[in-house]
């Protein structure tokens, strides 16, 4: 029974995989049977024209009929940053990169592209060279030619079950055919300091208000006059400390510094480009350099090797050998935890260090940042990439022209190993003890023990990929008629450390290009794609896309002379999929013995483990759907001078999966339910780019932006159920937050008994106010309404000026991000919570019945607050930004001041990243990481480039 | 050129036939099981087994001690037992889930949080269904089949009871539900059945498990479900269902819906079903003298102090129908951080504290047989002398079971604590007039071996029997033997019947002694229809507060109230979860 199933499945996917041949078969065997009749037959011209790059190949500018945009190296060049992601704000519309905290290397930014798609994952496909691999985000911008992002149906059919969130295409440069060795030699160096450190009390101040606290929580106050008297005096650094963590920990800046060198040539018959780059990220710990304390430091070497070598006239190789040594070196703490340490940390929690420089600590608050950077030795990591791809070309030209045959094998591993040098120290915490005659006196009580340096070593594990491809490509014209056809197959398989099972992917593709006299065209693409992770017989879909472009400047009626020189009106509709999310192998439904789980029998207690059923399996489990609609128009006006391109796009995303445990009945007993495809999320939006660039005389100069619009609406959930309409997710964005609506903050106890009972906790003046929105009298969840928007943003827009006058030249980037909130929680926004320090917001404007007319914060409480601080659109903003990512000035040397020293050309510069922000957020954090953790840096750079 | 060819075509073909099918995708042989496999090996069959025994509500008690535990959602209030939620117990401290049924600040969107979650109960009755189902596939003998069923049958009757016990008429689910599919949600929506329908789902499963389930079990199964525990879950369920709570022309709160009155409870009173009672109770004394070979009333050491504490400790006593090791050994530590008095043992410094309470104090009589005197005023201190003589004049099971001041904690190593003084150990800190110690007697550190909890002991049907006759009025000596035998074991003098309302409250009274804090009066309580009454569920919980030594006065001690409970008559049944009332497929009970 069960074999016969198994065939039945077998068999009919390869029906399925049949059709999809059979039908780029007959498209491909259509122009052959026209041909037969007319006898012409003219192979694709190569002439040198705007090549873009698509899903497994390049394609003519004017053919393209898919939405896609790209940046080119030299612009992402301009932030100076050792991770590639963070090169990649404002650099193309609809890729929206949001900073996340982290240390140099460690901080790699969050990518959407076209906003978010589906509420269970929206990771985007990232591709080096056709190819994942495991970090994209080390990969150096100096040997990127450009990134790609692929957008709309048409452009990411070949990815089949992948490709849905969208997919940014990684390529690297290639050799160019020269009559000499091309060198080029770049340096650069800079200096990081943090875009903005927050703000918090010094001692005076947090004792002063935090007494304040305490009464109104009705106990009693901690500090009595003398010590805010001392407090105040700042005279005994000892007895009354005042240590602001930033200023003790941190040096004023870091550097950053980046070196490369490139060799690039070769004749027509082998090209060759060479890379060999290095980076040095600094963290902005002070001090740390002797053997026991460590700075955060991160370096890389990338190398790369690209050759095109015809074998034969006939046969083309490509080969391509990249990839990068990271080094890391940071202290034995979570950079996250330091950082949370430095913010939280009170002023007067202990003085930095004893008068005999040792390191302070306390029973409570053992973990002093300065002894954590200073004396507790270092952690190292080091990440080994190499990735290898070699493809094979030749010409069928005796079979029919500009027919190729190619294949491709591609290999990835990345290797990751750890070496720590560790110890423990002394803490020495104060006591202070008062005399009989009231006279204070301190002294230091040893906690914990020095311990030697020890090391280990491990962290061992890699991970390796292999690819595979092979197809036939066939390019040429007929007549009028212009056809491109591709038909490939496709094997990824990644064996990653910690799973019993690799992960693979397969694919056949077709695709064929249509072009009518140089004007229309239309494209189909299909790919047969399927993931290991469903079931036999449902691993594979069939994705294809339909797509269509008209360059109306090419008709008849066209007035060629006019404003408006090119323009090109497409359209494209397709279905792609998302298998991201989905638990692997979920098909099967495991049972399986946990550890803990049995009984005890007998009268010794023997543990009887038990069987139990696992995850609920989902037999049908599939890939998430896209159905997605684009429409652009691409156009250039004033002879070339301004280009203006706009998109819109529409999405039906469905078959997302939902937990069925929400509305199954209980009674069912099941431990866990089944994730099923059920959900539903619209997401719709626009992309608008303009560029205009303009020569006189010696000056050019040029201004674009582009501006990216998405919105998402949930049609589908299977939320639990609610008691007020207004609690549905359903038909608000992904990730909505909700939470109550504060309406003020309680003016007196007349104003508490006279409105609706709070239920979280007792209240009193000075206490968030909240709506009651069901108006029951009660406050209580069931008030929590959509509040503000969600985290990340709907629209995304840059701004870029420029202009270039007798070897100077100047550029700006400034890059934003609106129609998003934040929700400001936890210890940077919550004084006294957890023993935390108090943020210059709450300071200024806390409550008290003086101030009550203008407070802006709640009253202060040492307590965590079961009132006030709970989700609400007190603490959910909305917040729109833009920063000024980038500036540069440059001076080209006049060449013939170089020409005696073999210099072709020699380019100084000096450029800021990140060197303004403006945000609407009433207070005074990063909006982005909210400065959690590592900040957001800013960098003065100077740097030349040189080429031999 | 014809060389490059070949190679070029040699690739493509060993291309192809690498990826020639769909093998590429499928998934390597590894270490996982399915449900045949399960099924087919005995091994797993019984390891299946044993995971329905644990996923059903044996131990009573949250693994961790904590409601919301998953996997491990069993019964007693967070960290705590049910005793400090009803007038035999209180905790001092506040974040036990006892507190929020004091302070009648429960109800359908947290009452699975303070106390029984009734979603798990439903994973262990699925995963009794899915063994009853598929059992037979196993390679067991017809005979060792039929009784392992029988154990899940048993199992399955267990869980629903704990759900009607707290909830009337429930959902009977006595098959596999299909949950493969959003599809399946309509055949989900199973309505509650009535009250009625409930107790025959339980009574007929207890009649047909014990048609197979053996008398006894080699030792290293001891605990596994004996014949006795069928006849015993039969006779509680029974004794229940006669009770007045359910058995009465009147509910609870008056109801509307005729189909809600079914529910919670039978629509009129049948004296019959005291009759029914009696005969089941009647067999499950039956079973032990004639059939099981070992059950009866434990009679084993010299002292009835000894004696009485050993039933909860030693797991070979022969009065235990079914019990379970509450916790294995190595998380003994859950139990003293919870169930210990102060720092005696546990070393934290936020101990539960159960005290108990003065009101339960007064049902123990003195070792005579006659009443302590208890006339002491609200607020007026008297010597310390006088509580502990009082205390110590009380009967044996008092002696075994609370922990007074003035007494030693692990009887025999002559410590004695006076709690006054005993401010460093925390043990200043409970309400009432002394620390549990029933079922602690041994634990002396966080290795000791862990207390076993008992589901079923034989004096309970002693007890069971004795009310369910005297209410059909049945041969007065009849009753008399079954309370007397109870109190003979710790040497407590006889008592004799004079009217039926008498023997009631005689009856009654034994029972919260003999079963306190076992978690019986919790639901007794309820079942008898008294939780209303001043000093049961709701009103005032007094203790005898102690007071160091002043400068003029010894210690002494106070009658205090400590706390003023809330009840409300709605509270007789739990309410269902909200959440799951929201789907629309059950009716709430009344009140919520």
């Amino acid at each position: 029974m069960i074999h016969k199933n198994k065939y039945i499945n077998k068999r009919r996917v390869e029906q399925k995989a049949g059709f999809g041949t059979v039908l780029i078969l007959c498209m491909y065997l259509l122009p052959f049977i026209a041909m037969a009749q007319s006898g012409q037959f003219i192979p694709g011209d190569s002439a040198t024209v705007e090549k873009v790059n698509v899903a497994y190949g390049v394609q003519d500018r004017d053919q393209t009929t898919a939405a896609i945009s790209t940046a080119r190296s030299e612009e992402l060049y301009k932030t100076h940053t050792a991770s590639l992601s963070n090169t990649f704000f404002g650099a193309v519309p609809g890729l929206t990169a949001i900073h996340r905290p982290g240390a140099p290397g460690y901080d790699e930014a969050s990518l959407y592209l076209r906003g978010v798609h589906t509420f269970v994952n929206n990771e985007i496909l990232i591709l080096l060279d056709g190819f994942q691999i495991d970090s994209y985000n080390q990969v150096s911008v100096d040997e990127i030619e450009s990134i790609t992002v692929l957008k709309d149906a048409a452009a990411v059919a070949l990815y089949g079950v992948q490709g849905a969130n969208g997919v940014l295409l990684i390529t690297t440069k290639r050799g160019k055919e020269s009559g000499k060795v091309n060198v080029n030699f770049k340096a650069r160096y800079g200096y990081q300091t943090p875009e903005s450190l927050p703000v918090f009390a010094g001692s005076y101040d947090y004792a002063r208000l935090y007494n304040q606290a305490l009464i109104n929580d009705g106990l009693q106050p901690l500090y009595d006059e003398k010590d805010l008297e001392g407090y105040r005096k700042k005279e005994d650094p000892y007895l009354y400390p005042d240590v602001n963590w930033y200023d003790e920990i941190l040096r004023k800046s870091s550097s950053i510094q980046d070196y490369s060198i490139s060799f690039n040539g070769g004749s027509q018959a082998s090209k060759y480009f060479l890379m060999l780059g290095y980076i040095n990220n600094d963290g902005l710990y002070a001090n740390t350099d002797r053997e026991s304390s460590s700075n955060i430091n991160f370096r890389r070497i990338n190398f790369r090797a690209n050759a095109d070598i015809d074998i034969t006239a006939k046969m083309k190789a490509e080969i391509g050998l990249g990839g990068n040594l990271e080094e890391r070196k940071f202290p034995p703490v979570g950079t996250d935890e330091l950082w949370k340490n430095m913010a939280v940390y009170a002023p007067n929690l202990y003085p930095l260090k004893t008068p005999e420089g040792k390191i302070t600590g306390s029973a409570n608050f053992p973990n002093n940042p300065l002894g954590y950077i200073l004396e507790r030795g270092f952690q190292s990591r080091h990440n080994r990439n190499v990735q290898a791809t070699v493809k094979l070309k030749h010409q069928l030209d005796f079979i029919a022209k500009g027919l190729n045959a190619f294949g491709t094998m591609s290999y990835s591993t990345v290797q990751y190993s750890g070496y720590d040098k560790t110890r423990n120290y002394a803490y020495y915490e104060p006591i202070v003890t008062t005399s009989s005659t009231g006279a204070d006196s301190l002294y230091f009580l040893r906690r914990g023990v020095d311990t030697d340096l020890s090391v280990y070593t491990g962290y061992n594990y890699e991970n390796h990929r292999i690819n595979f491809q092979f197809g036939l490509d066939h390019n040429f014209q007929l007549g009028d008629h212009k056809f491109d056809f591709l038909a490939m197959y496709h094997q990824d398989l990644y064996t990653a450390i910690g799973s019993q099972a690799p992960y693979a992917y397969q694919s056949v593709m077709g695709r064929v290009n249509y072009g009518l006299k140089e004007r229309y065209f239309a494209e189909l693409a299909v790919s047969y794609s399927g993931k290991e992770i469903y079931a036999p017989g449902k691993r594979f879909g069939v994705f294809p896309a339909l797509s269509a472009g008209w360059l109306v400047h090419k008709e008849g009626f066209w007035n060629q002379g006019g404003l408006l020189n090119y323009l090109k009106v497409r359209g494209s509709v397709g279905l792609s999929g998302n298998y991201r999310g989905v638990p692997r192998f979920n098909y099967n439904q495991y049972w399986g013995t946990p550890s803990g789980q049995g009984y005890y029998f007998g009268v010794g207690q023997t543990f009887y483990s038990a069987l139990v059923e696992l995850s609920k399996a989902n037999p049908n489990i599939t890939w998430e759907k896209a159905l997605i609609y684009n429409g652009g128009i691409e156009t250039k006006w004033f002879d070339g001078k301004l280009n203006l391109n706009a998109d819109v796009f529409y999405e039906d995303r469905y078959d997302i999966l939902v937990n069925m445990g929400n509305v199954i009945p209980f009674i069912s007993g099941a431990s866990s339910y089944a994730m099923e495809n059920r959900g539903e999320v619209i997401n719709y939006g626009t992309e608008i780019e303009a560029h205009y660039t303009n020569q006189i005389g010696q000056f050019r100069y040029f201004a674009g932006g582009h501006f990216a619009f998405a919105r998402n609406r949930i049609i589908e959930s299977y939320e639990t159920p609610k008691k007020e309409a207004y609690s549905y997710r359903k038909d608000r964005p992904v990730n909505q937050y909700f939470g109550l609506e504060a309406i003020g903050f309680f003016k007196d106890e007349y104003d508490i008994i006279t409105s609706p009972v709070q239920t979280f906790a007792p209240v009193q003046p000075g206490d968030l106010k909240y709506k009651d929105q069901n108006g029951d009298g009660i406050i209580d969840v069931n008030d929590e309404v959509a509040i503000g928007k969600h985290s990340y943003p709907e629209i995304s827009f840059a701004f870029k000026g420029g202009l270039e006058w007798k070897g100077v030249d100047f550029s700006f980037l400034l890059q934003g991000m609106a129609n998003r909130s934040v929700y400001l929680d936890g210890y940077m926004f919550w004084p006294f919570v957890d023993n935390s320090n108090i943020s210059q917001w709450a300071i200024e404007g806390h409550w008290t019945p003086e101030t009550h007319a203008k407070a802006s914060f709640p009253r202060l409480t040492t307590e965590p607050n079961a009132n006030n601080y709970r989700p609400s659109n007190f603490w959910v903003r909305d917040v729109n930004q833009m920063r000024l990512a980038n500036v540069e000035l440059g001076f080209t040397v006049p060449n013939k001041a170089l020409q005696r020293f073999r210099i072709e050309n020699l380019r100084l510069f000096v450029s800021g990243n990140n060197l303004l922000r403006w945000d609407d957020l009433a207070v005074d954090v990063d909006p982005e990481t909210l400065s959690r953790g590592y900040p957001v840096m800013r960098t003065y750079s100077g740097g030349l480039s040189v080429n031999f | 050129m014809k060389k490059i060819l070949t190679i070029v075509v040699a690739t493509l073909s060993l291309a192809l036939g690498l990826s020639s099918c769909e093998d590429y995708l499928e998934k390597p042989v590894s270490s996982e099981i399915n449900l045949d496999s399960v099924f087919s090996s005995k091994e797993r069959t019984e390891q299946f087994l044993w995971n329905v025994y644990s996923t059903a509500s044996i131990f009573e008690f949250p693994f961790y001690w904590d409601a919301t535990d998953q996997g491990y959602n069993h019964f007693g209030t967070r960290y705590s037992l049910l005793a400090p939620a009803c007038d035999e117990a209180d905790t001092w401290a506040n974040y036990a889930g006892s507190d929020f049924f004091n302070t009648g600040n429960w109800g359908p969107t947290d009452v699975f949080y303070f106390e029984f979650d009734s979603s798990f109960p439903y994973k262990g009755i699925r995963n009794a269904n899915i063994f009853i189902e598929n059992v037979d596939r196993s390679p067991f003998s017809e005979s060792e089949k039929a009784a392992m069923k029988a154990e899940a049958i048993f199992l399955r009757a267990l869980m629903h009871f704990d759900l009607m016990q707290r909830l009337g008429g429930i959902v009977i689910v006595d098959k596999t539900l299909k949950v493969t599919s959003a599809d399946d949600i309509p055949a989900l929506r199973t309505p509650r059945s009535s009250f009625e329908e409930t107790v025959n789902f339980i009574v007929n499963s207890c009649d047909e498990a014990a048609k197979w389930l053996p008398n006894s079990y080699p030792s290293n199964f001891k605990g596994r479900i004996v014949k006795g525990a069928a006849l015993a879950l039969k006779a509680r369920t029974l004794l229940y269902a006669a009770s007045p709570l359910f058995n009465s022309d009147e509910p609870y709160l008056p109801v509307d819906n005729p189909d809600l009155r079914k529910m919670i409870g039978y629509s009129s009173y049948d004296p019959n079903r005291w009759k029914l009672a009696a005969d089941a109770n009647k067999a499950v004394l039956d079973w032990a003298a004639n059939e099981s070979g070992w059950c009866e009333l434990y009679q084993g050491k010299t002292n009835p102090i000894d004696r009485y504490e050993e039933i909860f400790i030693n797991p070979n006593v022969s009065e235990i129908i079914l019990d379970a090791g509450m916790m294995g050994t190595h998380t003994t530590n859950y139990f003293c951080r919870f169930m210990l008095p102060g720092k005696i043992v546990y070393t934290g410094t936020d101990p539960v504290n159960i005290g108990i309470t003065f009101n339960f104090t007064r049902f123990y009589q003195k070792q005579d047989g006659t009443e302590q005197v208890w006339d002491e005023e609200e607020g007026q201190f008297y010597p310390y002398d006088q509580y502990r003589t009082k205390l110590d004049e009380l009967e044996p099971r008092f002696q075994a079971s609370v922990f007074h001041s003035g007494t030693e904690w692990s009887r025999g190593v002559g410590t004695v604590y006076h709690f006054y003084e005993q401010q460093a150990n925390l043990l200043n800190l409970y309400n009432g007039v002394g620390f549990l110690r029933k079922f602690l007697k041994g634990v002396y550190n966080g290795s000791s071996p862990a207390p076993r909890w008992i589901t079923f002991r034989l004096a309970e049907f002693y007890l069971n029997y004795a009310e369910a006759l005297n209410e059909i009025n049945g041969l007065s000596s009849e009753i008399e033997s079954a309370v007397n035998a109870i109190r003979s074991r710790v040497g407590m003098p006889a008592i004799s019947y004079t009217n039926q309302d008498d023997m009631r409250q005689k009856i009654r009274r034994e029972r919260a002694v003999e079963l306190a804090f076992e978690q019986h009066r919790y639901f007794d309580v309820r079942r008898w229809k008294i939780a209303g009454e001043e000093g049961v569920m709701g009103g005032g919980m007094y203790g005898l507060k102690l007071y160091g030594p002043t400068e003029d006065t010894g210690p002494t001690y106070r009658l205090e109230k400590f706390e003023n409970r809330v009840w409300s008559d709605k509270m007789y049944l739990y309410p269902f979860k909200q959440s799951e009332v929201d789907k629309g497929y059950i009716i709430q009970n009344p009140g919520w």
